[in-house]
């Protein structure tokens, strides 16, 4: 069953269809949350709380972007304001980048790729959100710059440039590793 | 590095050509350029077990939601229906007072000049 058949079906308050489309795009949204935030705990809480909200919301959802695209939305929204007021998120736990990696194990070029993740996640980690969402979203899910826009926010040029610079300055720290 | 800014500014405005790809054989840092900002999936899967468990909670955890979020509704619904009757019994029964309140004055007011005239037309209907 395709995408707007289940979301057509959800809105008519069907379980089984709401649960296949969740269960589809949880991956995303768990994966998203973790590299964002860099705390299991955090990344499962927000993923929930997402979910529940999207349930809550899905008459809402306009059909005008993909699924995944509005519940990355959510979970971003939902994250910063959560950071205001929630001091677990202020520390980040060094651990979850051997969660990552253990994750990445099972994937050919293993070794490459766990390296260069590993560099990669470390030195975002120092960096603000706003140039570490685009990236991650851009870098690790494909979005595309009018995805990440609808997604942040926030105008085109300024999610191009935001990626660029967030690379420029990666550039430049894994230059020096 | 005039060059590399210009490749940098294809690469992210995804006009790949020959010599873009040709120039990213020989350039470190505008094939880590190009590798940083092309997807690399890197998420692996979640047990099937965990997603499920997680998914029923959320939808149970929506419903008690939205059990509760309809019970608010109801009482505020009623709370502001019996806010609103009252009101307008209150309205309807301010008005009537004042309505009374202003003729009984204005009959108060009017009644002694009214009397002698309505002497006066008694005494002419008597005359009469």
């Amino acid at each position: 069953m395709d995408e707007s058949k289940l979301i057509e079906l959800s809105k008519k308050h069907n379980k089984k269809a709401l649960s296949i489309l969740l269960s589809q795009n949880y991956s995303i949204v768990y994966g998203y949350l973790l590299k964002l935030s860099y705390n299991e705990e955090v990344a499962k809480d927000v993923t929930q709380e997402t979910m529940v909200k999207a349930i809550l919301n899905i008459d809402g959802f306009n059909g005008k972007s993909k699924f995944s695209t509005w519940l990355i939305q959510i979970a971003n929204n939902h994250y910063l304001n959560l950071k205001k007021r929630d001091k677990r998120l202020l520390f980040t736990n060094a651990d979850v980048l051997d969660v990552f990696a253990s994750d990445i194990e099972s994937i050919e070029d293993q070794y490459i790729k766990k390296d260069r993740f590993i560099k990669v996640m470390t030195h975002l980690k120092t960096y603000k959100e706003s140039q570490r969402m685009p990236f991650i979203l851009k870098h690790y899910y494909g979005y595309s710059y009018e995805e990440i826009a609808t997604i942040l926010n926030c105008p085109i040029g300024t999610v191009r440039s935001r990626i660029h610079n967030t690379i420029k300055k990666l550039q430049g720290e894994l230059k020096g590793d | 590095m005039k060059t590399c800014h210009k490749i940098e500014s294809n690469i992210l405005k995804n006009n790949i050509n020959d010599e873009i790809l040709n120039h990213l054989k020989t350039c470190d840092d505008c094939r880590l350029y190009y590798e940083l900002l092309n997807t690399e999936t890197i998420d692996s899967p979640i047990p099937t077990e965990t997603i499920d468990l997680a998914v029923a909670n959320a939808i149970n955890n929506a419903e008690i939601k939205q059990r509760k979020s309809n019970k608010v509704s109801l009482i505020v619904f009623m709370c502001l229906a019996a806010v609103l009757l009252i009101t307008a019994y209150a309205i309807t029964y301010d008005s009537l007072v004042i309505f009374i309140r202003r003729y009984l004055l204005v009959v108060s007011g009017i009644m002694p000049f009214t009397l002698p005239i309505i002497g006066i037309i008694r005494r002419k209907v008597v005359f009469k």
